[in-house]
């Protein structure tokens, strides 16, 4: 293992660092939009960090996990659990119209589950399947969670199911 | 929902929460939940340091090690050695402690005055020391003796195959002293670190405090609060309190003698003060059967 020119760890940290990377690409969109569909903007987003920093410490036990953006997102929740900030979809510095003025609020006023399952499978095309892997719910209770809050979304919005 | 609602709420989420890059993780402080004035400075503290680190600025020669991003450093795991040994990252000075794989980093703060960081490893004592007064931490950072309020802090640190990553700027706070043990302020002392001992010589200079407290509770169910209670060696205050009618003492004639206590209320505190040396101690309730009926416990000292 150990090389006196220092030839090999040298790609042992190469490649410790590059597999980080490469997971923490492909999870950080993932978790980012689960936690922030979950907890609003600010709070979602600190949430994931927290995830990440604990990834980025954890990486030798995190690597061996079968589902490892669930783990972390369970650690995201546990994180900001003493925070109290409000839940809210204001977004800063925007100075285009939105089409649905009414949708930042309708969402906010869906439950942290009803949310979730409508943030990240109408907006992000997830399948019922990947939401339940995150978060840890079962999928027929995802499929449940969806149906209320779209018909309670469609409501704040005053529109029919197929508008 | 059509796909042009759908799609603005994908830019609420992206738009709104941007996404994160690694350097906004890597190294990223944790605030202390407790303690929101503290964490706030604390998060400044951090920026300044990360800035700092972010220059290339290093303070100090010798074992530098430097920085792969700021605040993060890297370093072959052959390079430290077994045991304790004191490193250099960015600025920060720190002590590492390797047994086999296991790496800990230990920040230097004494937790008693602001600025206080000196800090010595006493390697036949195997303790961590400040020279100054005299806080005194065990080997896993444990507060131990002196006026320091909580353990070492820790640096989290990982190992991957054979590197060490360090990330510098984020601490661990060290950990409370538990209710059983904490610790008195100023008080004389016996603890002898054998000759030549540069750790015993700044004890006893610098007047260390080292009496311990042991706080032991009676239970109406006929118990203490623990079987055992681990206390370091030397000098001990008991403080005694709990189901009223409870007495205590010792098994051994001579500690039986200085120490005889009694509890009355949960909020009324006997006490009693000691000299132990390293070994385990019985101690229990003297009335008629209440020993056979589990008012009985071990007091083990160990060496500090």
């Amino acid at each position: 293992m150990v090389d006196p020119s220092g030839r090999v760890v040298t790609q042992e940290r190469s490649s410790a660092s590059d597999s980080f990377e490469a997971f923490f690409s492909e999870a950080e969109p993932r978790l980012r939009r689960a936690l922030v569909a979950a907890y609003g903007l600010d709070r979602g987003r600190e949430a994931a960090a927290e995830a990440l920093a604990w990834a980025w410490e954890h990486w030798a036990e995190l690597a061996s996990k079968t589902n490892p953006v669930g783990y972390i997102y369970r650690i995201g929740v546990r994180r900001t659990r003493w925070r109290r900030m409000p839940v809210t979809y204001e977004v800063a510095d925007r100075h285009e119209t939105w089409f649905e003025p009414k949708l930042r609020v309708g969402l906010e006023e869906l439950t942290k589950r009803q949310r979730t399952a409508v943030v990240l499978v109408h907006a992000f095309g997830w399948q019922l399947h990947e939401v339940a892997d995150v978060t840890g719910i079962a999928v027929t209770t995802v499929q449940s969670h969806l149906d209320r809050g779209m018909a309670k979304l469609r409501a704040a919005l005053e529109v029919d199911a197929d508008e | 929902m059509s796909s042009r609602l759908d799609e603005e709420l994908r830019r609420i989420v992206d738009e709104g929460a941007p996404p994160l890059t690694l350097d906004d993780v890597v190294g990223r402080p944790t605030l202390r939940r407790s303690a929101p004035a503290t964490a706030l400075l604390a998060a400044a503290v951090i920026v300044v340091i990360a800035i700092v680190v972010a220059a290339g600025v290093s303070l100090r020669s010798g074992n530098d090690v430097t920085a792969i991003r700021p605040g993060v450093v890297e370093l072959p795991l052959s390079e430290l050695p077994e045991g304790v040994s004191v490193r250099h990252v960015g600025w920060r000075e720190v002590f590492v402690v390797r047994h086999r794989a296991k790496i800990t980093v230990f920040d230097t703060d004494v937790h008693h005055l602001v600025g206080e960081r000196g800090l010595w490893w006493c390697p036949n004592e195997e303790v961590f020391v400040s020279p100054t007064h005299a806080e005194l931490f065990d080997r896993d950072g444990r507060a131990i003796g002196g006026p320091a309020i909580a353990g070492l802090d820790r640096i989290p640190t990982r190992v991957h195959g054979g590197t060490v990553v360090i990330g510098s700027h984020r601490l661990i706070p060290g950990p409370m002293p538990n209710l059983h043990t904490s610790l008195l302020g100023q008080g004389g002392g016996d603890w002898d670190s054998g000759p030549g001992s540069f750790c015993d010589q700044a004890l006893k200079a610098n007047s260390a405090a080292r009496i311990s407290v042991l706080y032991i509770e009676a239970l109406q169910t006929l118990g203490f609060d623990s079987k055992e209670y681990s206390v370091p060696a030397g000098r001990l205050e008991i403080r005694y309190f709990g189901a009223a009618g409870i007495p205590f003492t010792f098994d051994d004639p001579k500690l039986r003698r200085q120490c005889e206590l009694s509890a009355r209320t949960t909020n009324e505190v006997d006490r009693c003060r000691v000299t132990l040396q390293p070994g385990r101690y019985l101690v229990y309730d003297p009335i008629g059967s209440h020993r056979a009926a589990g008012l009985e416990a071990t007091i083990v000292a160990t060496r500090r």
